[in-house]
């Protein structure tokens, strides 16, 4: 066995212990060394040098597996271990025109438009991207040519399976929109049953072009010993729409970051999120929102709903700067507390340094309505099935500003959560 | 003896004696009362002499405490059964201030309830299609726009489509014992009539209704068999249904003795 040399320890060690210096063309073997330095002098408190990334899937998966939560009519690619796996592939319906491939694939002939983007975009201080842009290996490039109108949606699905030692899968995904067109990408995270930890760290880079309208939606749904870090990194055109929508139910630890910068005037961004976290999970929601020039519209609605002894955060900065005049933005964070000892932090921030902008945020913690539930009693429905009636109206405003084809599915996975969510690792 | 003569009916309710406390203060303060399959009971009095808590606490709201006494509702212990378990077995309360549940569809919720109802009679649940013809057919009964079906429960009723609401759940839910509390709250004299022939339309000799009211002015509308004065946690006088106009014309003060 090669010697590591001595100052490398923890997750510098991993690093060249993989050679990943050497991994990949040019731009992305600096990318990486820029990542290690990062990650070497932030120092990470958290342990990540014990999950190991892998070369390739754990186990073989068969499509049964895959069946489960695929998406009725979409276009996919899979994802097992934070490798794509063509042979599960559904891409037939993919437009003429339109390119999706692995990042694996497109790195072996990099184009001067993937090394324009990839890694260029997230921003590269965050502990998150550090740590997936070092490590990078496999994900999705998605590219949309002007005036492209995607009607299947994009399903990026990734499974997570039951390694032996403590995995860690670092899956990157760019989606590039061009100029007056329009998709619908739906980025998927399943833990199939396992009894080990592992961690997923997901960094998606999405440039929304002139007058794109992307809707992201991300479901989270692994399994409860997992960790997941994510960040999403929005790039916005002149009028560009972009609608991202968070739905996560997963892993022991979970943070889904946003960093949105608002750059061209007419942009408009909307942010959705329902986050659902029982036992002892961990939820944090940090979300950025930068206002940069002048007429740029921004929405947030996230909602939380926590029970047993879960900790939640939602850290929302709205940010507008000096030359963004006319800015508009709206920001809501609401939360519903099943339990005693649930906890949640709930922090919207505004930063204004315009004087001609219209700039709003609120934010509850509450529980069920004793008086609701009394009434639902009375008219002879049990205190669980109340207790759901209501949990459900609570989500339904978010659930119903995403997507229609995945709707039906988030009311079925709500459900499923809260019939399981008194079962510790019942969930997802 | 010769059992020639029908036996003396069973009350379907029977108060004897009931003592309730809301946060240590004794509200209720040994209440009677005897009410029969088909009647309709007014209860009345001064704001204050525990109306409205009797209705609650027959239909078991949290936060009562009974301190002696007993119901028994059709010979069961009604004090130990639960909120749902009441309203399966046929108690209904007609709520003075009805919730609004945003979210949650009229339509939607009325279905979840009588499932509920028909689970627990042992039958299976109606489904969404037979049920949407059940519910027009109900609200036409109670005079209820079907636009109100769709939305969410009270979400942006006024005061007189709250209280349409709740007697729609009692024409659903069809029980043995209605408790209305203070049904003429806040309504106009037309919400008034409209909100009472849904009752009327309602009364039938196996159902017996618990009308609480502080006017005698619903009596107009439903008129009662038997009207009752409470007063100081107690019934001070009962009588039949021209005890309402004689209160009507001498006040609560009259019945102080």
């Amino acid at each position: 066995m090669k010697a590591v040399s001595q100052a490398a320890t923890g997750i510098a060690a991993t690093y060249q212990h993989g050679n990943w210096a050497k991994r990949g063309p040019g731009f992305l073997r600096e990318a990486r060394e820029q990542a290690i330095a990062t990650l070497n002098a932030k120092k990470p408190e958290a342990d990540f040098a014990r999950f190991l990334p892998i070369d390739a899937p754990a186990r073989a998966v068969a499509e049964p597996e895959v069946a489960l939560y695929r998406i009725a009519g979409a276009i996919e690619l899979v994802f097992v271990d934070g490798h794509h796996v063509p042979a599960l592939d559904r891409v037939k319906d993919l437009p003429r025109g339109v390119t999706l491939q692995s990042l694996s694939t497109a790195l072996q002939r990099p184009t001067e438009t993937l090394e324009h983007h990839l890694a260029r975009h997230a921003d590269a201080d965050d502990l998150t991207v550090a740590l997936n842009t070092a490590f990078l290996q496999d994900g999705a490039f998605l590219q949309v040519p002007p005036h492209a109108d995607v009607e299947a949606p994009i399903h990026l699905l990734h499974l997570a399976t039951e390694p032996r030692a403590p995995t860690a899968c670092h899956v990157r995904h760019l989606l590039l929109a061009g100029e007056l067109s329009r998709c619908t990408v739906i980025e998927s995270y399943v833990g199939l049953a396992s009894p080990d930890a592992g961690l997923t760290t997901t960094v998606t880079e999405l440039v929304a072009g002139p007058g794109a309208h992307v809707d992201r939606v991300k479901l989270q749904r692994e399994n409860l010993h997992a960790e997941h870090r994510a960040v999403l990194a929005v790039r916005q055109d002149r009028d560009a729409v972009v609608r991202d929508h968070l739905f996560s139910v997963g892993a022991a630890a979970s943070r889904n970051g946003i960093d949105a910068i608002l750059g061209s005037p007419g942009g408009d961004l909307h942010l959705g999120g329902l986050f659902l976290a029982t036992g002892t999970q961990r939820v944090e929601c940090p979300t950025l929102i930068d206002h940069a020039v002048h007429h740029t519209t921004s929405r947030e609605l996230y909602k939380g709903v926590l029970d047993g002894a879960a900790r939640g955060s939602f850290i929302g900065m709205v940010k507008v700067r000096a030359d963004a005049q006319k800015t508009d933005s709206g920001q809501q964070n609401r939360n519903l507390l099943l339990s005693e000892s649930a906890l949640m932090h709930s922090l919207p921030q505004l930063e204004i340094h315009a004087d001609d902008v219209k700039c709003s945020h609120g934010s509850t913690i509450g529980q069920l309505n004793p008086e609701s539930l009394f009434f639902l009693r009375s008219r002879g429905i049990d205190p669980e099935a109340a207790r759901l009636i209501l949990t459900r109206a609570f989500a339904q405003e978010v659930i119903d500003q995403m997507p229609e084809p995945v709707r039906p599915l988030l009311h079925d996975l709500l459900a499923q959560w809260f019939a399981c969510r008194k079962v510790a690792g019942a969930v997802a | 003896m010769t059992p020639t003569t029908s036996a003396p009916r069973k009350p379907l309710l029977l108060i004897q004696d009931l003592h309730v406390e809301v946060d240590g203060k004794e509200i209720l303060k040994g209440l009677s009362l005897t009410v029969h399959a088909g009647e309709v009971h007014a209860i009345m009095g001064p704001n204050g002499s525990g109306k409205s808590t009797l209705a609650h606490v027959l239909a078991g709201r949290p936060g009562y405490t009974v301190t002696k006494g007993s119901v028994l509702y059709h010979g069961k212990d009604l004090l130990a059964m639960e909120p749902e378990e009441r309203a399966r077995d046929g108690v209904f309360l007609a709520f003075q201030y009805p919730v609004e549940l945003p979210g949650v569809s009229n339509t939607y919720f009325l279905r979840e309830a009588l499932n509920a109802h028909r689970k627990h009679k042992g039958l299976g649940e109606v489904d969404a299609v037979d049920f949407l013809d059940l519910i027009k057919q109900k609200a036409r009964l109670v005079g209820m726009d079907d636009k109100f079906l769709s939305r969410g429960v009270n979400e942006g009723f006024s005061g007189g489509e709250k209280k349409r609401n709740e007697i729609l759940q009692m024409a659903v839910l069809e029980p043995r014992l209605a408790l209305l509390d203070e049904t003429d709250s806040g309504l106009d004299i037309d919400a008034l009539r409209n909100v009472a022939e849904g009752v009327n339309k309602l009364r039938s000799p196996e159902r017996a209704m618990v009308v609480v009211t502080h006017y005698q002015r619903l009596l107009d509308h439903i008129v009662p068999d038997r009207v009752h004065v409470l007063q100081g946690g107690r019934i001070v006088k009962s009588g039949g249904k021209e005890l309402a106009l004689e209160l009507e014309q001498s006040g609560y003060e009259a019945t102080k003795a």
